[in-house]
């Protein structure tokens, strides 16, 4: 309005304003013309770029499948990085590993055409039936599982189908490259990589977060030679089961350790609760004249007598309402080695009678029998011991009756008793330092000494001469034990067993073995105790040992270590 | 008016220039990227690649496997102490370099093995 009126009163001002306004609204133009004419050229340009600069760079299918993996490419180095970590044995051979894999579902709401889709898919997975799929991708569902882990082929073939409603995932998977050789210590895992038993279990945070392998103790050929040997055993005598540990006597690394029957951790579904079962850890059994090892230890170490000392075995020992026998019945008057070489339970006893219960009982906690072991591994038996502990549980103990004792615990016993006496614990875990405490002396080197000719000879000259190996100066001691079925001692069920060191001398490993319930056969002359089963697959696990090793054998020492103790061995004894 | 008007002009021209700058950085960065992402994917690729042939390569030298196809095809046995010749036993300077080092064991030994051995692996 002012404007208007303005006009009216001044018609020379209109003159003026209106070339101004013109020229304004000239420029104007201009200035919105060249922005439309800038916005063009920049068009253009980002034409040409895309049609020919970058055209000429990659083709338009990798464009896309590029632009797809940049998406993926982060996804993808999240992944990685929380990919379980690998087991490895100590030689760096791989025991557990995860591997990605590619699964194959249908979203049934986005297929147009299942009979066409249907048999495509048939054509890249004959053994799916046409049928199947059909029904399958007509159900209408949202999630349809087609298959579980296809190959990279055949996830490219199903991209050609080119069909919307075939969707894939991306799943991991725990992969055991040694299938079920390592199954009771590595343990397994759940369909979400958690673990469920064994180190998958105890170490599952670990693992789920380590980026650098978990290396094990084990050596996988060890492991597999002990595997070879006490299967067939266990074939030959129609035995139950069984348990095995080759143990470094130094550090108490496992190098290999076995439980028969054992499971394929793949497969988890038939697998039952006696194949899960880990005897080596989660048995406590009685172990039978094995403890000799330790009363006889405890005995010269606790007492201080001499080898020399002799014990009345012509007589079975009686105790109230019980009776000692021998199994090995020499009926004479036996020094140590004798009593030792010959298994006798009468002299043994006698010795732990001397000893004392509370000796005894202590010197077996010393040794870490009589607790729940302390392991990298929580699937552990708590050994059982008498309750309360009366006299004649002195004397059953002193040759492994009425207390029981894991395999592994048996085999950490003997090798704290031949290395010289210092403590060691069974571990599986290989650090970059071992974690060895010579501080804590169970028994003493003089002791640790005699144990180990003790068991050279018994080796040489006594029940466990089917251990021997030519050159490798092996000692050991033989176990039997009967079962107890509904309460009493059933001598047709045994827990037969050999621990063997080697070389006696300087021992580096013990081996255990353990086997439940065999029957005796014709070789064996139908014996089915721990001489004549167990001691002969330690000796060829001991052969497998030296040979995977390359530990040369030595003949020129055989006849030193241990001579000196025939001295105290009457020639009737031997044979 | 002029004045106005070339004073428009160079400022269209420099904007156009920085435009034309900017549009060439872009490119160049966002080929860069291409080139890091494929890398890196084709990294992840050989990464996942390598895993898979290790745990192959292990799955097939099962020290089982192994004694298996060596008893099969090779006449060869460990060396039992029984079969050690006499004159060896003591001397052990005569004997074969024992094979002690790290990851010598089972994994060390390539073996011919038939086409349906190999398509068992995992």
């Amino acid at each position: 309005m002012m404007f208007m009126r303005r006009i009216r009163q001044n018609p020379s001002y209109l003159q003026g304003e209106k070339n101004s306004a013109l020229s304004l609204a000239q420029g104007r133009l201009v200035l919105m013309a060249s922005f439309f004419v800038l916005a063009y050229c920049i068009i253009a340009l980002r034409a040409i770029d895309l049609s020919v600069v970058q055209a000429k760079k990659i083709d338009p299918d990798i464009r896309l499948t590029q632009s797809i993996a940049q998406n993926s490419v982060q996804a993808s180095a999240d992944k990685s990085q929380s990919m379980r970590a690998d087991i490895v044995d100590r030689n760096g051979v791989l025991l557990a590993t995860t591997l990605k894999s590619t699964s194959l579902f249908a979203d049934t709401r986005f297929i147009a055409e299942p009979e066409i889709s249907a048999r495509s898919l048939n054509k890249v997975f004959p053994d799916l039936g046409y049928g199947d799929l059909l029904q399958k991708l007509q159900s209408g569902k949202s999630f349809v599982w087609i298959k579980r882990n296809i190959t990279p082929d055949e996830k490219k073939r199903i991209l050609e189908i080119g069909e919307p409603g075939l969707v894939f995932e991306q799943s991991k998977h725990r992969f055991y490259p040694q299938e079920g050789l390592v199954s009771h210590i590595l343990g397994y895992t759940n369909i979400d990589n958690q673990g469920l038993y064994g180190l998958e279990r105890s170490f599952n945070k670990h693992l789920d977060k380590s980026d650098k392998p978990l290396m094990l103790s084990i050596d996988v050929r060890i492991q597999h030679a002990l595997h070879r040997e006490m299967q067939k055993t266990i074939d030959d005598f129609n035995a139950i089961g069984g348990a095995g540990v080759v143990m470094d006597v130094n550090t108490g690394e496992i190098i290999a350790g076995i439980s028969l029957p054992d499971y394929n951790p793949h497969d988890m579904r038939k697998v039952t609760s006696d194949q899960k079962f880990s005897r080596l850890s989660q048995g406590a059994y009685e172990l039978g004249s094995v403890f000799k090892i330790f009363s006889t230890a405890a005995f010269l170490e606790n007492r201080g007598l001499p080898l020399s000392t002799t014990f009345d075995a012509r007589e079975p020992l009686k105790k109230g309402r019980h009776t000692i026998n021998d199994y090995h019945a020499q009926k004479r008057i036996m020094s140590v080695p004798e009593v030792f070489m010959h298994s006798s339970n009468i002299g043994t006893a006698m010795m732990a009678e001397a000893i004392g219960g509370e000796g005894l009982k202590q010197f077996y906690a010393d040794l870490g029998l009589m607790d729940p072991m302390d392991f990298e591994i929580r699937e552990v038996a708590t050994p059982l011991k008498p309750s309360p502990w009366r006299e004649i549980n002195t004397l059953t103990a002193s040759y492994g009756h009425g207390i029981t004792t894991t395999p592994l615990q048996l085999a950490a016993g003997v090798s704290t008793i031949v290395n010289g006496g210092y403590l060691v614990k069974p571990r599986l875990v290989l650090d970059s330092e071992p974690q060895l405490d010579p501080e804590i002396s169970v028994v003493s080197e003089a002791t640790s000494h005699k144990m180990r000719q003790l068991l050279r000879i018994t080796v040489s000259e006594g029940t466990g001469s089917k251990a021997a190996v030519k050159g490798y100066k092996v000692g050991g001691k033989t176990g039997t034990a009967e079962k107890i079925v509904n309460g009493r001692y059933d001598d047709d069920k045994k827990i037969s067993s050999f621990v063997g060191i080697f070389p006696s001398d300087k021992p580096q490993y013990v081996v255990y073995i353990m086997v439940d319930e065999p029957k005796g056969n014709k070789r064996s002359w139908g014996y089915a105790t721990g001489g004549w089963v167990a001691a002969p697959a330690v000796s060829r696990v001991i052969a497998s040992i030296a040979a995977i090793k390359g530990i040369a054998p030595d003949i020129e020492g055989d006849q030193e270590f241990g001579a000196s103790l025939k001295q105290y061995i009457k020639a009737e004894a031997k044979q | 008016m002029k004045g106005i008007r070339l004073r428009t002009f160079v400022i269209f021209a420099v904007a156009a220039l920085f435009g034309t700058a900017l549009l060439h950085t872009s490119q160049r960065v966002q080929h860069a990227e291409d080139v890091l992402a494929s890398a890196q994917e084709e990294l992840a690729r050989e990464q996942e690649t390598m895993r898979m042939l290790r745990a192959e390569w292990e799955y097939l030298n099962r020290p089982e496997r192994l004694e298996r196809l060596a008893k099969k095809f090779l006449d060869l046995a460990p060396p039992s102490p029984d079969e050690m010749p006499d004159k060896l036993i003591g001397e052990s300077d005569m004997l074969p370099d024992a094979s002690t080092s790290q990851n010598d064991g089972a994994a060390a030994t390539p073996v011919n093995y038939s086409a349906d051995e190999a398509g068992r692996a995992p």
